[in-house]
């Protein structure tokens, strides 16, 4: 009996162990798989970790070298600028200081020129950048003979490359349309671009455009074509962007700022197109342009013997009347009056806003020009002030880059028109003579107003009568020593003698009060007593 | 048609507000608008809110130059009471401290002595155009 409970108690023992075996070994294998498993996890992770830093690494290095070429470009913009405003200033220095034969002044002028529009043209362009990078670049389309445009760049070109010795050809794949709509300034902007750069980096052989239209989708393809040196496969991609050129060396042995690529592609993109690049180092390189045309009209399918159109040469017309101008900035004031009073008008010049709102308030003008940005007060607020006190004169908003948005502006606060800066002649002379009247035309309008007035018998009688109240007055203050009296009657007649044409009586009775004010009686009352002998002739006058 | 505008001017100097007076009538005369035109004057910037109240004015031309007080002052009291009343300054010149006043009181016009009939019409344009939308 003892024995069946020992073997059981064994049986039970034996089947314990071995679940305990079991479950030893699932356990183990469970440790065993999780082991394996935080293994691989933490390889993975090394791998991740590994391949970070290497990403790290390299954009660490992508950012420095982006940061030393913006640096370098900054270093080329500097120099870009500071060049040429180098030689203006130097050489216009010289021409003061120094005595220089006529040739060598038309040289340094030259020169001075040249570098101006040179600077200009840079200005322009970094704007241009600043404007593509904020995205506040808008193009203008409008309706332009395409023709003509492409006519021009030919003539242009095939003048530039001759003096390089260069050939120069413009073919037409396909026919184009006669007129369409995009923006041709900007499409200008593009052609100059990539046709200065063949030229630059072409030293034999040749130019050649070459146009195409692709009716299905409306686009025009312009390919610019060179047997220059060429562009290495690396660096094709780096010169679209404005801080990098192929070459540092470039900017110092070609000149230039490397700013015009980015522009052109930003352009192009912009006018819903694309610029490729196919180029072979030694042979030469095709810049291809795609723009999208709305608009498309016509059919052209030679841009040869095209009827030119002469340039008009401007008109100074003969006008007269009063402007007004409200300008800020000297060169501007000396520039703007030169064309003016070159028609014979009158020309008043206040330097702000403030000073403008005085001026039209007391004179009588036929326009008012106003520039925008000025210290004090600006050409809007002193527009606004205008509005508000009913000066009904015609006002001009004058101002340089004008995006569509401040146009509207313009218009919309009162201005009746905006005329860009810098001024051109043509624009200009159209608005006079729009509000001035030419030589041969009597009086105005305008003027035949003032003097209704003063020829009114009623209106005259009254000034007589207070002529002789102030006569008496005059001759009582005299007497009396009421210098407060002697000015009350000075100020009286000074006022009123002006619009009825007494000059004379006008003049002496503002030097009288200036006397009585800076309390020089003794002078005042002998320049008090001539204007009384004047009145006195002036009321005789009157009453013979 | 016929409109009637009750016109208030203030200017100590009795001349300047005759003239003035005037001047408004030829161009009343000769503008193809029917106008009765009534004046009423006051020498002085005393009670000026109350005068244009009493005799129901439409259009005040202000003398900036007032004894004891300034036209400006007398503009702000106005434009207290009526914000929308037409107000022109009338002043011997147009100094920068005065223009900028009267503008920031909310002065309708500003009229430079000596003054010429453009002004004064120009002035009562602005009125018919402000009030009766001719």
């Amino acid at each position: 009996m003892n024995e069946d409970r020992l073997q059981k108690q064994y049986l039970r023992e034996r089947q314990a162990r071995q679940a305990a075996e079991i479950v030893l070994e699932q356990k183990s294998l469970e440790l065993f798989q999780r082991n394996q498993e935080l293994e691989d996890f933490k390889k993975n992770l090394e791998k991740q970790i590994y391949a970070r830093t290497r990403e790290a690494e390299k954009a660490k290095t992508e950012a420095r070298e982006a940061n030393q070429a913006k640096s370098q470009f900054l270093a080329n913009m500097s120099h870009a600028t500071m060049t040429p405003l180098t030689a203006i200033i130097g050489f216009a220095e010289v021409l003061l200081q120094h005595k220089t034969s006529h040739e060598e002044s038309v040289k340094y002028l030259q020169t001075i020129i040249g570098s101006g529009r040179h600077l200009s043209t840079l200005l322009g362009e970094i704007l241009d950048i600043s404007k593509i990078e904020s995205q506040q670049l808008e193009l203008e389309a409008l309706r332009f003979n395409l023709p003509d445009l492409l006519q021009d760049i030919e003539h242009m070109y095939l003048f530039n490359c001759k003096k390089k010795k260069l050939d120069f050809s413009m073919v037409m794949d396909s026919a184009i349309p006669e007129w369409i709509v995009a923006d041709a300034t900007r499409l200008k902007q593009v052609l100059h671009n990539l046709l200065n750069n063949a030229i630059k980096f072409t030293k034999t052989g040749g130019i050649s455009v070459h146009l195409k239209f692709i009716s299905s989708t409306s686009t025009l393809q312009i390919d610019v074509v060179d047997t220059g040196e060429g562009i290495d496969g690396d660096k094709q991609a780096l010169i679209f962007d404005y801080f990098r050129q192929a070459d540092t060396s470039i900017t110092s042995n070609f000149g230039g700022t490397g700013l015009g690529l980015f522009i052109t592609k930003s352009l192009v993109e912009l006018m819903g197109g694309v610029v490729a690049l196919q180029s072979t180092l030694g042979l030469g390189s095709k810049f291809s342009v795609t723009i999208a045309c709305l608009g498309c009209e016509g059919y052209c399918d030679s841009i040869k013997n095209r009827d030119m159109i002469a340039p008009k040469a401007v008109v100074i017309p003969a006008l007269i009347g009063n402007i007004l101008l409200v300008e800020d900035t000297k060169v501007n004031q000396q520039l703007i009056t030169f064309n003016l009073l070159q028609t014979g008008a009158k020309v008043d010049l206040a330097k702000n806003g403030l000073e403008g709102l005085q001026k039209a308030l007391s004179g009588e003008y036929d326009l008012i020009l106003m520039d925008i940005h000025m210290p004090v007060m600006d050409g809007k607020e002193a527009l606004k002030s205008l509005q508000q006190l009913g000066v009904s004169t015609p006002i001009y908003a004058l101002t340089a880059n004008v995006m569509p948005a401040d146009l509207q502006e313009y218009a919309a606060i009162g201005f009746i028109d905006t005329l860009s800066k810098p001024l051109e002649l043509e624009n200009l002379y159209t608005v006079l003579k729009q509000h001035l009247s030419s030589v041969d035309n009597t009086m105005s309008d305008k003027s035949q107003r003032a003097t209704l007035f003063v020829q009114e018998p009623k209106i005259r009688a009254l000034f007589f009568t207070e002529l002789t109240k102030q006569h008496a007055e005059i001759t009582e203050n005299i007497e009396k020593l009421d210098y407060a009296g002697l000015i009350n009657a000075a100020h009286i007649i000074k006022g009123s003698a002006e619009s009825f044409g007494y000059e004379d009586l006008t003049k002496l009775a503002a030097q009288s009060l200036l006397l009585l004010r800076k309390k020089e009686y003794a002078e005042a009352v002998q320049y008090c007593t001539n204007l009384n002998l004047k009145v006195a002739e002036v009321l005789n006058e009157y009453n013979d | 048609m016929s409109i009637t505008i009750n016109i208030l001017l203030v200017d100590d100097v009795e001349y300047s507000r005759e003239l003035l007076r005037a001047a408004l009538l030829v161009c009343i005369r000769e503008h193809e608008v029917q106008i009765d035109a009534n004046f009423f004057h006051s020498s002085t910037g005393k009670s000026i809110p109350d005068q244009i109240k009493f005799n129901n004015v439409n259009l005040v031309y202000l003398d900036i130059e007032l004894p004891h007080t300034s036209g400006l002052e007398v503009l702000k009291q106005i434009r207290e009471v009526n914000p929308n009343l037409m107000v022109v300054m009338v002043s011997g010149e147009s100094s920068a401290a005065n223009v900028t006043t009267a503008i920031e009181h909310g002065a309708n016009g500003f009229i430079v002595k000596p003054f010429n009939s453009g002004r004064i019409l120009d002035s009562l344009q602005n009125y018919l155009k402000k009030f009766h939308k001719l």
